[in-house]
Formats: C-alpha cells, sequence, structure tokens
C-alpha cells in the first residue's frame, strides 16, 4: 500500500525558507489535515507534497519513490490535486474538466479509450456530477466547482489527494458537505488525503489526524485531541480553546476570546 | 499611434450565458462551412465586375462561360479570396492560441510583439530598397520582424523574475512601445517612406495573386496545426498554471510550443496582408460564445469566423470607394469594434 513519508523538509522560496525541518506520514484511507496560522506554510507543504517545488532538504516519498524524481506524468498518476480557490476563466462543461484528468494516462494528443471514459464516468458518479455533466462550470455554485475539482483528480485515479482549503468560501451546508465527501472518498477508495484547512473546528471534526504548523515546523501532530489542546491553541493562536465532544459524538472546538496573558505577536 | 502596438493586459473574467453549447451538434459545423462556402462565392463575386454567385460557380466549375468571366474568378479574385480566407483562419487561430495562453479573452495575436517587429521589418525593407542597397519583399521582412520579435520577448519572459506568463506580457508592452518608437524614428529620418510603410501596416490584399497564396499555405498551416494539437493543454491551462502542472503538463513546453505555433500562424498573415487588427481578438470571442470554450472545437471554429470576417471586410475595402482600395484594417476594427462593444454591453463578458 501507498504512503507517504516527508522526513525533514527544509523549504522555501529565492533562500527564504518558510518550513525547517517537517516530517510527516500518512497513511491510505486517512485524512491528514494541515493546520496553522496564515503564512505558516500549508500550501507550501503540499506543494512540496505535490513535487511543484523541490525542497532544500529533505525527501517526499510517496510509495517509497522519491517525488523529485517522478517524471510529471507518472506525479500526477499518482497525486490529484485540487487546488485553492480553483476556477477555470473558460466555459468548458463539468464533464471536459473532468476530462482533463485523464492527461497522464492518455498524454495530451490521444483520442480517449474506453478506459479513460469510464474513469471520467467514475469520477462524475463518486462526486454525484453526472447530472452537471454538461453543464458550463460558470453555471455552478461554488460547492459544485469545488467537486468539479475534486471529480478532475479523482479522474487522475490517484493514491493521493491532495487539497488546499477546499472549504474556504463556501456556505455552511456546502462545507460539510464537501467534507463528507472527501471522507467517504477517502474511506472508500483507500486514498490518502491531505488537506490544508483553516477552519478548525471543521479540522477537527472531519480529519483523522491533524499537523500544526507552527514557526516553520511541525509542531505537534497527532489525532485532533493530541494536537488542539489548550496549551497549544494558547501558544500558536493565542486564543483558549478547547475541544469536546458535541452532542453527536463528533469533535467541536471553542474558542472563548484572545487571552490576557498572551505574549505572542501572531504574524 | 501607426500600428496596435499596445498589448492588452487588461484582466476580464469570462463568462458566457450557455444552456449547451451549440458544438454538441455536428450540423453546426456542418452548417458553419457551408456558410464558409457561401462567404467565398459571394466574395468571387464583387469587384469592378461583379459576378451572381450563379456565373461564379459556373466558372468555378469550369462550364462554358463569358472566358472574361472565367479570367475574373481564376487569375485575379479566387487567389485573393483563397489568401483572404486563409489569413483570417491564421490570425483567428493565433488569436486563440494567445487568449488560451494568458487565459484573457483580451489577448491578440499581436500580444507579444509581433506587430512592432513587423512594422520594423517592414519599415526597414521599404527603407533600404529605396536606397537600392537590398531588394526584400516587404511581406518577407515583416515575416522575419515579427518572429525575430517574438523571440526575444520570449528569452526575456523566460530570465524575468515575474514568471513566464507576466514576464512575456510586460516584455511584450515594452519590447512593441520601443519598436515603434524606432520605427517613428525611422520614418521622420527618412523621406517618402511613411506612405508605402502606413499603407502596409494597415493590411490589405490588393493584388494579392497565387504566389502570395502558396507562400502563406506553405507556413500557416503549420502553425495552426500546432495550436490545434495544443487544444488539450490550452484547455488544462484555462485552470492556472499550478492547476494545468498538478495534470502532469510541462509548462514551459506548452507555452513555449503554443507561442511558435501562434506566431508561425501569425506571421504567415503578417506576411501576405500587413498587420491586421481585431479578427483574432473578436473571432475566438465570438466563437467561444457560440461553441463554448473546449479548444479542440473552438481552434476550428474561430478559424471559419475569422475567414468570414476578414472576407467581409476585404469585400468592404474593395467596393466601397472602388475603384480605390481601402486598408482591410480600417474595416475589421470598424466591424470589429463596434461589435465587441454590443457584446460587451450584452453581458457576455462581465466584470
Amino acid at each position: 500500500m501507498t504512503h507517504i513519508i516527508a522526513n525533514q523538509l527544509v523549504l522555501g522560496y529565492n533562500g527564504h525558507s518558510v518550513i525547517n525541518g517537517l516530517s510527516l506520514t500518512a497513511e491510505p484511507g486517512e485524512m491528514l489535515g494541515l493546520i496553522g496560522p496564515n503564512g505558516a506554510g500549508k500550501t507550501t507543504v503540499l506543494r512540496a507534497l505535490n513535487g511543484l517545488i523541490s525542497p532544500n532538504q529533505g525527501t517526499v516519498l510517496i510509495d517509497d519513490q522519491d517525488v523529485q524524481k517522478l517524471s510529471a506524468s507518472a506525479k500526477a498518476r499518482t497525486i490529484g490535486m485540487v487546488p485553492q480557490g480553483e476556477s477555470h476563466v473558460w466555459p468548458l462543461s463539468v464533464e471536459e474538466v473532468v476530462s482533463l484528468g485523464r492527461a497522464p494516462h492518455r498524454g495530451w494528443l490521444l483520442p480517449f479509450s474506453s478506459t479513460d471514459r469510464a474513469a471520467v464516468d467514475r469520477a462524475l458518479e463518486l462526486t454525484s456530477l453526472s447530472e452537471l455533466r454538461s453543464r458550463s462550470i460558470e453555471k455552478l455554485s461554488g460547492g459544485e466547482r469545488q467537486r468539479v475539482m475534486i471529480a478532475r483528480a479523482l479522474a487522475q485515479e490517484p493514491d493521493v489527494l491532495l487539497l488546499d482549503e477546499p472549504t474556504a468560501n463556501l456556505d455552511v451546508q456546502q462545507q460539510i458537505l464537501l467534507l463528507e465527501l472527501v471522507r467517504k472518498l477517502t474511506r472508500e477508495g483507500k486514498l490518502i488525503a491531505v488537506m490544508a484547512i483553516h477552519d478548525l473546528a471543521l479540522a477537527a471534526r472531519y480529519c483523522d489526524r491533524l499537523l500544526l504548523l507552527f514557526n516553520g515546523r511541525d509542531y505537534a501532530a497527532g489525532p485532533p485531541e493530541v494536537v488542539l489542546t489548550s496549551q497549544n491553541m494558547q501558544a500558536v493562536f493565542g486564543v483558549e480553546a478547547e475541544l469536546y465532544r458535541d452532542p453527536y459524538g463528533q469533535w467541536a472546538l471553542t474558542v472563548q476570546t484572545v487571552s490576557d496573558n498572551s505574549v505572542l505577536v501572531l504574524e | 499611434m501607426l500600428w496596435r502596438l499596445s498589448p492588452r493586459i487588461y484582466t476580464l473574467s469570462y463568462s458566457v450565458n450557455s444552456r449547451s453549447f451549440l458544438f454538441r451538434n455536428p450540423l453546426t459545423y456542418l452548417g458553419l462551412g457551408l456558410i464558409l462556402i457561401v462567404g467565398l462565392v459571394v466574395s468571387l463575386g464583387v469587384g469592378a465586375v461583379s459576378l451572381t454567385p450563379h456565373e461564379v460557380l459556373a466558372a468555378l466549375s469550369g462550364a462554358p462561360v463569358k472566358s472574361s468571366h472565367s479570367t475574373i474568378v481564376w487569375d485575379f479574385r479566387l487567389a485573393r479570396v483563397l489568401l483572404v480566407a486563409l489569413c483570417g483562419a491564421s490570425l483567428a487561430a493565433a488569436g486563440t492560441g494567445f487568449q488560451g495562453l494568458f487565459r484573457n479573452p483580451l489577448a491578440d495575436p499581436f500580444v507579444v510583439g509581433a506587430s512592432g517587429g513587423a512594422a520594423l521589418g517592414a519599415t526597414l525593407a521599404v527603407i533600404l530598397s529605396r536606397a537600392s542597397v537590398l531588394s526584400i519583399p516587404i511581406g518577407f521582412a515583416g515575416f522575419f520582424g515579427a518572429l525575430l520579435a517574438v523571440s526575444l520577448v520570449y528569452a526575456l519572459a523566460e530570465s524575468s523574475s515575474y514568471g513566464s506568463v507576466a514576464g512575456l506580457l510586460l516584455a511584450g508592452v515594452a519590447l512593441s512601445t520601443l519598436l515603434a518608437a524606432i520605427v517613428s524614428l525611422l520614418l521622420l529620418l527618412s523621406t517618402g517612406v511613411m506612405q508605402e510603410v502606413f499603407a502596409w501596416s494597415l493590411g490589405g490584399f490588393s493584388g494579392r495573386s497565387w504566389s502570395h497564396f502558396w507562400q502563406t499555405l506553405l507556413i500557416a498551416p503549420i502553425g495552426i496545426a500546432i495550436l490545434w494539437l495544443m487544444a488539450r493543454p490550452l484547455d488544462a491551462l484555462g485552470g492556472g498554471d499550478e492547476s494545468a502542472a498538478a495534470l502532469g503538463l510541462n509548462l514551459r513546453q506548452a507555452r513555449f510550443i503554443v507561442i511558435a505555433g501562434a506566431s508561425l500562424a501569425t506571421a504567415a498573415a503578417v506576411a501576405a496582408g500587413g498587420i491586421i487588427g481585431f479578427v483574432g481578438l473578436i473571432a475566438p470571442h465570438l466563437s467561444r460564445l457560440l461553441f463554448g470554450a473546449k479548444h479542440a472545437y473552438l481552434i476550428p471554429a474561430s478559424m471559419i469566423m475569422g475567414s468570414l470576417l476578414l472576407l467581409l471586410a476585404d469585400g468592404l475595402a474593395r467596393t466601397l470607394m472602388a475603384p480605390l482600395e481601402l486598408p482591410i484594417g480600417v474595416f475589421t476594427a470598424m466591424i470589429g469594434a463596434p461589435f465587441f462593444l454590443i457584446l460587451l454591453r450584452t453581458g457576455h463578458a462581465r466584470r
């Protein structure tokens, strides 16, 4: 089975380092949430996992293979990416966008085979988009558009799904529906989902494990109750917070007030 | 300004009122093809001696007709009309390619410096041949000027710190402005050149014959074919660079191939007809509204649209003040600009 193992990553742009020594692992069927304050480097970590930037130090291994050494199309067959705030500028149809996910398998020139069409159909079905396949993506709601991007990633038939703030700009119902979908896909498809997510309450509720990024490293990692402790919340976000089980038995997080004795200056 | 030298770098979010696109129906393509054939036949009939479509078809089919009709159609008009259609198609394909590359419906075939380079090449050719130093055909000089300018912009952009897309636009603007200044200076310093260069730069197909057509047919289809083969990468680029890279697209390579194809198609049209504006901007825009944005369909649809537009402009150019022939660029702008404004007003392109 596929695993992600990142070892002592040092990441940055133009000599300015954002991440200084971060390690993480992720297993199939698992949702890993990357959390942290603004500018902590969540997107940077996703880009390194996707091989879009090369680490200054350390390696990202997927299935014991160095991501940097994979060809572009081999990478895209292994990793599906749902970028942040993604929107196509042109009025393509849902099916046309999802079909782009077949490029790593079929290339950019050859006509689609029945395998490709079946993969596209399946991706549309898994994301409940079959009915909307001919619709122009400009006619979709924010949640539907996010689903299109997930379907495009699924058409790549990846082992790993990377999502950058998938719930940003969605209303509360769409946020829940989307994360339910990601969880279902992850569990049933034995995918590894790594998600950068801003909303700590949603992160606690849906992620199996969290990785708290702070000061350029993995400040804490583990299940929500291990990571979102009062001490960590105080130290990293400068707020008093409490994680508890809500009446439905799911994790919930209350944030009280900014602590008076907080001496942290957040970026 | 004599030339349309300032590349358009505004951003414009694109929106279309489309329930389902017409291109889903193969008959639409058949229809477009028929309209193009009708356009060609009508164009063949227009001119100093006007012929009915029936007479044109008779002359074309080799049926026994007046020999003057046969001469008019075969020797004078057919080459020109086919050349006009080919140039319209080339400019439209190039415009579609650049719009796709820049994710911007306001990009046109001259966005990365082709017009400035072509103008400088043409100016130098005219000056040199006036001075009896060197005789280069003006179209030939325009062709290489355009290609050289685009290559220079590309090289500058690849080494810029702005990232390739922004770098291309910025280098395109800067180099176009510089080349325009050089052209202005050269025109002011050399006497009697202005008229010829000015007329050429506004575009026109006066006196074009079969040899021009064959030359263009040798080059333009290569550019067009390259662009059409890049249809799927262009679709992917519409989602942004990072998103396209996540699909395994080699961005640098794709960008290079699209620029090469589009510039070849542009330069071929420039060599044949001068710097003709607006066709490459409006044909893709209009086709996207009608046929959707998938480039494999959009490129051929834009090409037919571009051919029709340029045939219309050429027809007007040679009949409105006949026997005086007006520059075709005047008409592409006069038809294109109001049309474009109507599109903007009706909310097809908003924000």
